[in-house]
């Protein structure tokens, strides 16, 4: 309840950039590595936040540790705060389950459960509410349409989702998604496994669908974040190195490793 | 907040069902242990039994259940790996593949008092071998067959086929990659199945006793063709006299020697499949 | 000489693969073969109440109801038990602890089952006779709980093993639409594992049909039906038990033997089938030696 009255206040702010997310001193240890070195980012409102970084830098344990899908993975120890809509996320007492229908993820991988393709898109967003049967197929209609799906599967609906190619599998990971109405959506390299151009296509989604949500994007390919990025957030070895907005960051970027990354993709850290 | 109750509620059911079980589980262990080790002294392990088991030791018991399972495991290796061999290396057709699993499954499925049936018939009966400790070894080998040639199989078929591909590249036979590059690494694989099988043959009772065993008056035999006595069916003697605390104290003393040997097995199975686990899968 | 080797080893395989694959066609033969004398001569009268071989009477019907009734209660029992605590084990139960619970449970399995039968006789049927004020604890509704414990590790291991082979991404993806535990499980695992669980169910089903010492010892050993028929409470036979207990005794080819073996390929044919179709349920073949 406070979290709504906190949106919609944060609406009427309008135009000028908020912050939805904002991380602070963010340490994670898995066992006895150090994965992340206290971590100060913010993430901008309806803005594609594109995080970059060599592979081990901690970008996909930064986006992990947004929603708590950490939480599960053994011998985690996490420190610091992340803040959302204004409120901690890391308390013992934040409902979990509902915060990841407020921050949602797409992964690396498709991943569709062994269902049809109508369920598949329906399965977050069943459990929130009771949807009659006419509301059910807009709403299928609806998300396939904004991730352009539809006119490629609207004739076989009931079809099993695993039939589909992966990059359609994915683009259906992002309808499901988006059916559930998070307000952030977090992206953990979702292209690296897709051809260029279901890579393309997951791109321009992505610019259309910040107009509603706010996306972080973690991406390890540099022309893809340059195509995107609205933030920029560059982390290596664990420690963020800088962030900024992305066309200053691409045009005069402050710090020597972020130069030489974004030009050779070769970091010395 | 109703999907938050549910949610409680699933949890809170799993922890009744895992106390539930583990309460179960730990009373098993504990009255075998609590009663047993009472029974247990030097001389309960070295001495004969007498007055049909209610004094005495299980020396007999002890050997003539290890007698046996040892020349199980020594009938069922060979048969095992051949098996296995055919299995992975020679069997191309899918079908034929399937049918083969099919009837190995049925037979590690078949209820073990079956056996024991078919053994009188066709060992004591038929072929005329008597009641002899020889015939259980036989039917012991058929029931942990499946067992070792799996595990047998397993660990041939998980190396990866480049070995294969290049030992035949440099001219060897088949047969000969069989032997120098497949067998040395099947066989941990058959130990380990042979572990584990002999752990459950050694506690066998239905399959064994109306054809290899007699329940008292014997001790080490001196040929094939006589019975034995071993530690389930001593067992199972004790029990029907349950009525008679000696007689049940031993049957304790006797569970927990049979329970420890099975342990026994067991653990070497486990530890020698964590030492030769192989790293590469086909 | 390199193609002789060559063709003994090749021989050497084949007659090892024909001996493993004859093994369950020459029990079923030899089972057959010697129930004969008891389908020709006694023919449908085998399916009546009465067993008394003084008076040439081998009606099966008791055995048949006592093996079904005890199997029944055991599962009954050992399904929601051992499911739930799978579950528990396999998604809630931190990894670490995992090892030590399943080779605890591989232990358990382990335990021969002419121990729980003394365990049954010491205290199982001790217990019920005081609890349930009965003459003798020793009844079929005995031999279903003690049943229901033996074939626990099997479900229990069996079907962690079903959710644990479940890739990490189903929950993860789950967890990322902001599914509960509960939920997740219900609808993504259970479905996923479905084909697994009823193999582990249809596989603990025929251990527990085939299941002979530890029921033998308890059950009681009596050839008729309880009356009234529903009353478990009471002492009765299963098709294990009775071969068990009498089979030492016939004969050799008498139709009494006859009429034994005949119960002996039935329970054979049930447990047969319900492993093939257990073996067709699990889309892997790997689980066996547990």
């Amino acid at each position: 309840m406070e979290q709504q009255s906190l949106k919609s206040k944060l609406s009427v702010v309008g135009k000028t950039t908020v912050d939805i997310i904002k991380l602070e001193g963010l340490h994670v240890w898995i066992k006895e590595n150090h994965i992340l070195d206290g971590i100060d980012v913010n993430i901008p409102k309806n803005k594609i936040t594109c995080i970059i970084g060599p592979s081990g830098s901690g970008k996909s344990t930064l986006i992990r540790s947004i929603n708590r899908i950490n939480d599960d993975v053994d011998g985690i120890t996490t420190q610091g705060n992340i803040n959302f809509n204004g409120s901690s996320i890391l308390t013992s007492d934040t409902d979990i389950a509902s915060l990841r229908t407020q921050i949602g993820m797409v992964f690396q991988k498709p991943c569709v459960f062994p269902k049809s393709i109508k369920e598949n898109v329906l399965f977050g967003i069943q459990h929130l509410k009771k949807l009659s049967k006419i509301e059910k197929l807009q709403l299928v209609e609806q998300k396939l349409k904004t991730v352009s799906l539809w006119k490629e599967v609207s004739h076989r609906l009931n079809d099993k989702a695993i039939s589909l190619s992966i990059g359609q599998q994915q683009r259906l990971c992002i309808a499901r998604t988006l059916a559930v109405k998070p307000e952030v959506i977090l992206l953990d390299e979702p292209t690296s496994s897709l051809d260029p151009l279901s890579t393309r296509a997951i791109e321009d989604m992505m610019v259309k669908l910040k107009e509603e949500y706010t996306i972080v994007f973690v991406t390890h390919n540099i022309q893809q974040a340059k195509r995107i990025a609205d933030h920029l957030i560059f982390l290596c070895d664990g420690k963020l190195i800088e962030q900024g907005s992305a066309r200053a960051m691409f045009s005069c970027p402050q710090n020597s490793q972020t130069k030489a990354y974004l030009k050779d993709e070769y970091c010395a850290c | 907040m109703n999907r938050q109750l549910k949610n409680k509620l699933f949890t809170y059911a799993t922890w009744i069902a895992v106390v539930l079980s583990t309460t179960i589980l730990f009373f098993l262990f504990g009255v075998i242990l609590w009663n047993g080790l009472p029974a247990i002294d030097l001389n309960f392990l070295t001495q004969a039994s007498s007055n049909f088991g209610a004094s005495g030791g299980i020396i007999y018991q002890i050997a003539g259940s290890v007698l046996m399972v040892l020349f199980s495991a020594l009938i069922c290796l060979p048969i095992a790996i051949g098996t296995a061999i055919f299995k992975s290396e020679y069997l191309i057709s899918k079908k034929l593949h399937a049918i083969i699993n099919t009837l190995i499954y049925s037979l590690n499925g078949i209820p073990s008092v079956i056996f024991g049936i078919f053994g009188l018939i066709l060992f004591v009966n038929i072929l005329g071998m008597g009641i002899s400790w020889i015939v259980g070894s036989i039917i012991l080998a058929m029931m942990i067959l499946p067992t070792v040639t799996l595990s047998t199989y397993h660990s041939i078929n998980s190396i990866p086929t480049i070995y294969r591909e290049s030992s035949l590249a440099l001219g060897l036979t088949k047969w000969q990659v069989i032997r120098k590059v497949l067998l040395p690494q099947g066989f941990s694989g058959a130990i380990t199945g042979l572990l584990i099988g002999v752990a459950r043959a050694i506690g066998e009772t239905a399959p064994i006793m109306f054809i290899a065993t007699a329940f008292s008056g014997v001790a080490f035999p001196s040929s094939f063709s006589e019975p034995v006595s071993t530690l389930p069916t001593h067992i199972l003697a004790l029990a029907q006299q349950a009525t008679n605390p000696d007689a049940l104290q031993n049957a304790w003393g006797s569970s927990l020697m049979l329970v420890t040997l099975v342990v026994l097995f067991s653990i070497s199975a486990l530890i020698f499949r964590l030492k030769h686990q192989t790293i590469s899968k086909r | 000489m390199l193609g002789l080797t060559n063709k003994v080893g090749k021989f050497y395989v084949y007659t090892s693969t024909l001996i493993s694959a004859f093994v369950v066609f020459l029990i079923f033969i030899i089972l057959l073969i010697n129930s004969w004398e008891a389908i020709s001569t006694i023919g449908l009268d085998l399916i009546s109440l009465s067993w008394n071989p003084a008076k040439g009477e081998f009606g099966i019907i008791s055995m048949l109801y006592g093996t079904f009734v005890v199997t029944f209660i055991a599962l009954v029992i050992a399904i929601p038990l051992g499911t739930f605590t799978a579950i528990f084990t396999s998604e809630i139960l931190a990894s670490k602890y995992r090892f030590v619970v399943k080779s605890t449970l591989e232990l358990l399995a382990g335990i021969p089952s002419i121990i729980y039968g003394l365990i049954g006789i010491a205290f199982l049927s001790i217990w019920f006779q005081d609890l349930f004020d009965l003459q003798s604890g020793r009844t079929l509704f005995t031999a279903g709980i003690l049943l229901s414990v033996m074939i626990l590790p099997t479900i229990i291991t069996l079907t962690d093993d079903a959710f644990h082979n479940i890739p990490e991404k189903y929950r993860e993806t789950a967890k990322g639409l902001g599914l509960y535990n509960s939920e997740i499980i219900k609808e993504v695992l259970v479905p996923i594992a479905k084909a697994d669980i009823k193999s582990a169910i249809l596989l603990a089903f025929g251990r527990a049909l085939g299941e002979t010492m530890a029921v033998m010892l308890v059950v009681g050993s009596i050839d008729r039906l309880p009356s009234p028929v529903l009353n478990w409470l009471s002492p009765g036979q299963t098709i294990t038990s009775k071969l068990g207990r009498e089979i030492a005794e016939t004969s050799f080819r008498s139709v009494h033997f006859s009429a034994m073996i005949f119960m002996g390929l039935l329970l054979f044919s049930i447990v047969l089938f319900l492993t093939i179709l257990a073996q067709n349920s699990s889309k892997k073949t790997e689980r066996l030696y547990e």
